[in-house]
């Protein structure tokens, strides 16, 4: 389990996150979301011990992840946003880090590029950016470590590869993996995640799972807009209301408008899910 | 296993590091490689009457392009481990720091070294066997036993410095002046080469008129005799000796540290 207490971090003197506490358990895959800037990347820099606290702890398992201790690194990947390759095909790359990894399956590794259909003898060079980014996923899927984090993995990823994303990361997912996924599309993982956590600007705004999210906020699918919204959003044939649930009513989770009812309300949604 | 030094974990990393090391040294090794050969060509076929190419000038050369390939190793091998985002794949791998640390000395202090020097020696050698009037002149390696990596003259002093040589002296003095390039690959993210020998240059300027000034002072003290003369300078380059023995050493020791804590305390 992922657990961070306390931490404050700062890059020089401007302040990511004051005091914030939450929890990854294993078998879940978080999606992580907010605004530009408010520390996503950060936040799984620190997970992963590239970047260090400034104050309180940030643990997985017994490891503290800035000391990088080889064990906890062998049980971790980060896969950053920005694609960076070595002048190598995907299997030569794999193959190389995979030795460090007790766990990693070379077999499994082939069978997702198939299935992401990229040729894993082809150097990297001559992939596309999406096809790059799908061959980094089979490598990271491969190694097979219970700690994932991807941060913004759907970029440049075409509609059918959005897809067979979602499909193998489910595949990849076990009572013992902890996924989290740092992402702006929301859309694109909207089946996926489950919890959402919410970040602001040096704060956890939300950190819950689809069910708790549907016990507090009920998804209303209108043709009027109401008045008594969190959020209201116009979409094709009405309205979609996020009103708190205060009459325990089963309501389809939208992320997106979630994302803006958090937004819009950060207090009122404080009170609501801390009650 | 254990979490700071598992020999299979660091043989993997010598592995990992070794997999790379001609993609990324690759072409400057060629380029320097293919520097003598330049000057055999043209020596070659522009003299034709008698061997130009003594070893001693051959020698000389390895020394000059053996320095070139020492500063450029680090700085080409370990060129992104200190990159926010290149970077962070070293960071992650997973050995330990003290692992990272050893390989990159190794391939840094020890590897490059060996392969420049195997080489060079090879490619004049062969050079060497051309027929024909070659300007090449006897065997480069023959040079070796009694040369220092740089020749400074052959005056009395300088055989007298040799004569008060200390153990490791020569491995402790290129250590020193290889750990400063490893270090300052860690410290700078940008024109790290240029920006260590600039430094260096600063720290060279200010030594030398420290030695310089020391000089005139000797020069301006009065010796009764000539032997009281050669007995002080003497003194004064066994003292040189020492102290540059003592500061190769320190300079090594908190140069390859600070490397090590570098790449420790590293953030991305």
């Amino acid at each position: 389990m992922i657990t961070i207490k306390n931490l404050d971090f700062s890059y020089k003197n401007v302040a990511v996150f004051k005091n914030i506490s939450l929890n990854f358990k294993r078998g879940n895959v978080y999606g992580l979301l907010g605004e530009n800037g408010v520390g996503k990347t950060t936040l799984l820099k620190l997970i992963c011990g590239l970047q260090h606290p400034t104050a309180g702890t940030c643990t997985i398992d017994e490891f503290v992840p800035s000391e990088r201790n080889p064990y906890f690194l062998q049980n971790i990947f980060f896969l950053p946003e920005e694609v960076i390759t070595d002048d190598t095909t995907p299997e030569k790359f794999v193959k190389k880090l995979g030795v460090f990894y007790p766990r990693y399956d070379h077999e499994y590794f082939l069978n997702l590029m198939d299935e992401l259909e990229v040729d894993a003898t082809k150097k990297f060079d001559a992939l596309s950016y999406g096809q790059k980014k799908k061959a980094l996923l089979a490598c990271a899927l491969s190694l097979r470590t219970d700690y994932l984090l991807l941060d913004e993995p759907t970029n440049g990823l075409d509609i059918p590869s959005k897809a067979l994303f979602r499909k193998v990361i489910l595949q990849h997912c076990t009572d013992e993996t902890t996924v989290i996924i740092s992402t702006h599309q929301v859309k694109d993982v909207e089946n996926l995640i489950d919890p959402i956590v919410i970040l602001d600007h040096d704060e956890v705004l939300l950190n819950a799972t689809f069910e708790e999210i549907s016990s507090k906020l009920y998804f209303e699918y209108g043709a009027e807009k109401s008045d008594d919204a969190l959020y209201s959003e116009m979409m094709p044939g009405g309205y979609i209301n996020v009103l708190p649930n205060n009459f325990e009513m089963e309501s389809k989770v939208n992320v997106e408008a979630l994302f803006n009812a958090v937004r819009n309300n950060k207090k009122r949604i404080k009170e609501i899910f801390n009650n | 296993m254990n979490k700071t030094f598992d020999i299979r974990r660091f043989g993997n990393v010598l592995r990992y590091d070794a997999m790379s090391y001609f993609q990324k040294f690759g072409w400057t090794l060629l380029i320097l490689f293919a520097i003598p050969i330049g000057i055999w060509f043209l020596l070659y076929t522009n003299f034709h009457d008698s061997a130009d190419a003594t070893g001693d000038f051959r020698y000389v050369m390895l020394n000059a392009l053996f320095i070139i390939a020492m500063i450029l190793a680090p700085s080409r091998l370990y060129k992104t481990c200190n990159d926010s985002r290149r970077g962070i794949q070293f960071a992650m791998m997973p050995a330990s720091n003290l692992e990272k640390f050893l390989s990159m000395l190794f391939y840094c202090a020890l590897v490059t070294p060996l392969i420049y020097i195997a080489g060079f020696t090879l490619i004049d050698t062969i050079l060497t066997l051309i027929p024909g009037s070659n300007p090449y002149e006897g065997f480069i390696f023959k040079y070796f036993s009694h040369n220092d990596l740089v020749r400074v003259g052959d005056s009395d002093m300088t055989e007298y410095a040799q004569e008060i040589k200390l153990p490791l002296q020569g491995l402790f003095a290129w250590l020193a002046y290889v750990s400063i390039f490893i270090f300052t690959n860690m410290v700078f993210k940008k024109r790290k080469v240029s920006k260590t020998i600039g430094i260096l240059a600063l720290i060279g300027i200010v030594i030398m008129v420290i030695f310089i000034r020391s000089i005139i002072r000797i020069g301006d003290l009065d010796f009764a005799t000539d032997e009281a003369l050669i007995e002080y300078a003497k003194l004064f380059i066994k003292r040189l000796v020492y102290a540059s023995y003592v500061w190769n050493i320190i300079i090594s020791s908190v140069m390859l540290y600070f490397t090590y804590y570098k790449i420790r305390k590293q953030k991305y």
